[in-house]
């Protein structure tokens, strides 16, 4: 039923070319084919544009068919001064002057040559970003991109302790900032771009608990027209809004029923059935507490455009977790520290692997009657990395040299691909 | 009652310990736009009304005592002694024929030339002088360099005399970008007291910035260095949305980001943001926006701000407002208004003026209605000599608000339905805001924008008798 393969070690997105070959974008804008549905990969190779090579920085790197036939790319780019006349010179010497934007390029000829790049977002105070590959293409041919950002948060001089600890693992052991959603769209595939009303963060509780970041959205267009936007957040649920006017306006973003790791999630629509499947860090709040948060990966399906989901399956669970496919957190929602249970130096974990296997950053495709779900996929044996790495797991660690044979940087980890039969997720509804 | 008297300006003047204030003067204020906008016209007609009914408006007349009569009506309460609170808006027959109009027909900031002129301006860019300290101030009009008008929609948010002697103005404007309006922060200085001016730059580093500031908050640290505490503002109008009023009825996030300038406004910096992570993310994100920076007597910056959880948050510096401690609560209650922060640039301690209210004040709708002083003598460690500036018909005259409700999100008005009219003498709320301190030779000026509104949901069409009230103190 299931393969493991490797896939190039960074994330990105991947489309079916005209002549059956996959082609897929990363991160550092580099290319790669597959000419056997995703069994086995080319090397990756730089994008290029006038012959020369396109910079490309941080996640924000993602492709898409467009509806006129064309190919889509968005990225994050640099930018020099000279590209904003007119407003503000920085101080000299300011590292802040390295500033990126969000842009799109369009290519006409299966991604041979691209267009002059379109600026989408960005530079700003507040940096605009994305998730990678969340880009989407609507049956009406308009261009929706989920993306978010802000300013920068501080770091502040003496910070108090949290938890007891100087630092902890992961996020929200420090002041980061809110980070609000904006969902930018074009209707002439890419040459302009509209952002949709207001920004979207997560208002616990009507205000009442005040306000969490609404993380890395994605985006997908269900049966019923309307679009779903999945987010993570640090309530220990995903969170959701809907857009009823193809982008413009959303709803105010609400917990679902989805229970998860502040982690990333990634929704796509199933081109054959119309419905939309997930796939997550399904986790309990107590896991998450312990260090296991991005351990187990999970998929589910929603029939009825978003609004409830089955169908759960286990992508990935590392050992030691619970291997039910559907994992319901009987805690409320609320702020959970991710690793808060979790103290350096404890002993390496009696399991088979004397440690953790951690899968998270998923991206799905939908080739032919198989779906490719691909992940960073990488050891540990402690949240803390209290000890050291048993041989036979070495090469499944982090590893800030991984490149191409070109000398193009990858991802320091590793990543997974699996490719499953569509029919594995629609069989045996039951959770 | 207790009073004292003595003399200010050659005018006697007495203080009444519970009021406090010293010297007031009522003064019909022009708001955005300067007095040809809607809100210009509506204070014209205001001041015509009064005028016409036998009232005068009359400086440094001193006005003293309480409310009286549980059954006053509002136009009583405003000729006596409600606005003792605020002005000295008096009756014909009380008002001295020599006494002249003092009028600060602006909301904005303020700086003294070389010949003792003081200069006002405020949004617009809208201008006016007065020769004879205050007292009396020229008929505002539009701010003209190189025969084009200095445009902006939005605050002044600097007005201010650098050390070297060069005048610096910076003010936002907004502008379309697209699908959503953008404001930016633009800056101009003067080498000659302020008769002509340098042309436009942008404190404003990007394309994408979205930065407004408090007005008046520039300041220049001894350094020499400029620091604007100008902050990002986010917000989700959703579909649907219940309408309430103010920001607490909508997802609203502001983060404040410190601008510094070491060359007198050519190039900037920008701090990252500042924010409050409550109980170290357990109470959520709250935002942190309007807020003051200053240089305390020991050296650091402080930076203060209101927020939506009915308390400040405070701030230090010790780099000149590059890296920031830990962005907390203090004790000091106030609603989700803005607050005024300045040193006291003869002793060096620090004066706070803000809306000082409990969450219950707030829930009922008198979030604004309290307008409060405090003085700081340990670089804003602590706080002394509370003073009640303003209070609103409908809540207790107290100097010194401690809120026994722990600090929390409290909605504006949501005791109250809308059009519910408020259980009081004067069947409405007096709101006092955006106070303002200058520093003015041997004198500070508060002044503060003040209105009356029938009801919490009142429009702000419906608004009445607003004004710039105002008191000048002795600087000691």
């Amino acid at each position: 039923m299931e393969r493991y393969l490797r896939y190039p070690e960074q994330k990105g997105g991947l489309i079916e070319l005209a002549d059956g070959r996959l082609m897929g974008i990363i991160r550092g804008l580099l290319k790669f084919y597959s000419e056997d549905r995703g069994r086995t990969y080319s090397e990756p190779e730089p994008l290029l544009a006038d012959g020369e090579q396109i910079s490309g920085f941080g996640d924000p790197g993602g492709v898409l068919r467009l509806r006129s036939g064309a190919i889509g790319i968005t990225y994050l780019g640099p930018l020099e001064p000279e590209d904003f006349p007119g407003f503000g010179p920085l101080a000299p010497g300011r590292s802040s002057e390295k500033q990126r934007a969000l842009y799109f390029r369009k290519s006409t000829d299966e991604g041979q040559t691209w267009s002059p790049a379109q600026r989408v977002a960005g530079p700003g105070v507040a940096q605009s970003y994305s998730l990678h590959d969340t880009i989407i293409c609507l049956q009406n041919g308009r261009l929706v991109w989920p993306c978010y950002g802000g300013v920068r948060g501080y770091r502040p001089t003496n910070p108090p302790k949290v938890e007891g600890l100087e630092r902890g693992i992961g996020h929200l052991w420090y002041t980061e900032a809110l980070s609000p959603t904006k969902i930018y769209y074009s209707d002439d595939e890419g040459k302009t771009w509209s952002v949709s009303d207001g920004d979207l963060m997560l208002w616990l509780d009507g205000g009442q608990g005040n306000l969490d970041a609404l993380h890395e959205p994605t985006v997908a267009e269900a049966k019923d027209g309307r679009l779903v936007l999945l987010a993570r957040c640090g309530q220990m649920r995903v969170v959701q809004s809907f857009s009823y006017d193809q982008g413009k306006t959303w709803t105010l973003p609400e917990l679902s029923e989805l229970n998860s790791a502040n982690a990333p999630i990634r929704v796509r629509r199933i081109p054959t059935t119309g419905d939309l499947m997930v796939v997550w860090n399904q986790v309990t709040a107590e896991e998450h507490r312990s260090g296991y948060g991005r351990y187990r990966l999970s998929a589910a399906i929603s029939k009825d455009s978003g609004q409830t989901w089955t169908n759960f399956r286990n992508i990935h669970v590392s050992p030691g977790l619970n291997e039910s496919p559907r994992v319901s957190d009987s805690e409320a929602a609320g702020f959970v520290r991710p690793g808060s249970n979790a103290k350096p130096g404890a002993p390496m974990p009696d399991n088979p692997v004397q440690g953790y296997l951690r899968a998270s950053y998923a991206n799905l495709f939908f080739v032919g009657d198989e779906v490719l779900i691909e992940h960073d996929y990488w050891y540990q044996t402690d949240p803390f990395h209290s000890h050291e790495v048993p041989e036979r797991w070495k090469h499944l660690t982090k590893d800030r040299n991984r490149q191409t044979s070109t000398g193009h940087k990858l991802s320091s980890l590793p990543r997974k691909l699996h490719i499953l039969p569509l029919s594995w997720f629609y069989t045996d509804c039951s959770p | 009652m207790c009073q004292v008297a003595f003399c200010l300006r050659g005018k006697r003047v007495r203080i009444d310990h519970d009021t406090t204030f010293v010297e007031t003067r009522e003064i019909p204020a022009i708001h955005s736009g300067g007095p040809s906008s809607a809100a210009g016209r509506r204070q014209t007609e205001c001041y015509k009304r009064l005028t016409s009914r036998g009232l005068r408006y009359e400086g440094g007349l001193t006005i003293m005592g309480r409310e009286r009569s549980h059954c006053m009506q509002r136009r009583d309460f405003l000729k006596t002694a409600g606005l003792a609170t605020g002005g000295a808006l008096v009756s014909g027959t009380q008002a001295r024929a020599d006494h002249h109009l003092e009028a600060l027909p602006l909301s904005g900031a303020m700086f003294r030339r070389q010949n003792g002129q003081i200069v006002l301006m405020g949004r617009g860019v809208n201008f006016s002088v007065s020769d004879n300290g205050g007292q009396s101030w020229s008929t505002p009009k539009p701010l003209v360099s190189d025969g084009e008008a200095v445009r902006a929609d939005g605050d002044v948010v600097g007005l201010l005399r650098l050390a070297s002697g060069k005048v610096v103005l910076s003010y936002v404007r907004s502008r379309q970008d697209g699908t959503r309006r953008r404001q930016g922060i633009f800056l101009r200085t003067s080498a000659d007291d302020g008769h002509t001016w340098s042309g436009e730059s942008t404190l404003t580093p990007f394309p994408d910035d979205d930065l407004s500031a408090l007005h008046a908050s520039m300041v220049q640290l001894r350094s020499g260095r400029l620091v604007l505490p100008a902050y990002a503002r986010y917000s989700h109008d959703y579909p649907g949305r219940p309408r309430g009023l103010g920001s607490t009825w909508l997802p609203e996030y502001r983060i404040t980001v410190i601008l510094a300038s070491d060359d007198e406004g050519r190039t900037w910096q920008y701090s990252p943001g500042l924010h409050l992570w409550k109980d170290l993310g357990h109470g959520g994100l709250v935002g942190c926006g309007e807020a003051n920076v200053v240089e305390t007597k020991d050296g650091r910056l402080m930076m203060l701000a209101s927020t939506t959880n009915m308390r400040m948050v405070s701030s230090y510096s010790s780099d000149g407002g590059e890296t920031w401690s830990y962005v907390d609560l203090n004790d000091l209650s106030t609603s989700d208004a803005p607050l005024r922060l300045v040193r006291n640039p003869q002793t060096d301690d620090l004066l706070l003026v803000w809306n000082q209210v409990t969450a219950r004040e707030h829930r009922d709708g008198f979030g604004r209605g309290r307008l409060s002083m405090a003085v700081s003598r340990d670089s804003g460690e602590t706080w002394d000599d509370f003073t009640s500036l303003a209070t609103s018909p409908g809540m207790e005259r107290v100097a010194r608000v401690v809120d026994t409700e722990p600090p929390g999100f409290v909605r504006e008005g949501e005791n109250m339905s809308p059009g519910q009219v408020p259980d009081n003498a004067m069947g409405g709320i007096v709101c006092s805001t955006r106070p303002n301190v200058s520093f003015l030779e041997g004198e500070v000026l508060i002044d503060y924008r003040r209105w009356f509104i029938p009801n919490l949901w009142a429009s702000e069409s419906e608004r009445q008798e607003i004004t710039q009230a105002v008191h000048v103190l002795p600087t000691a």
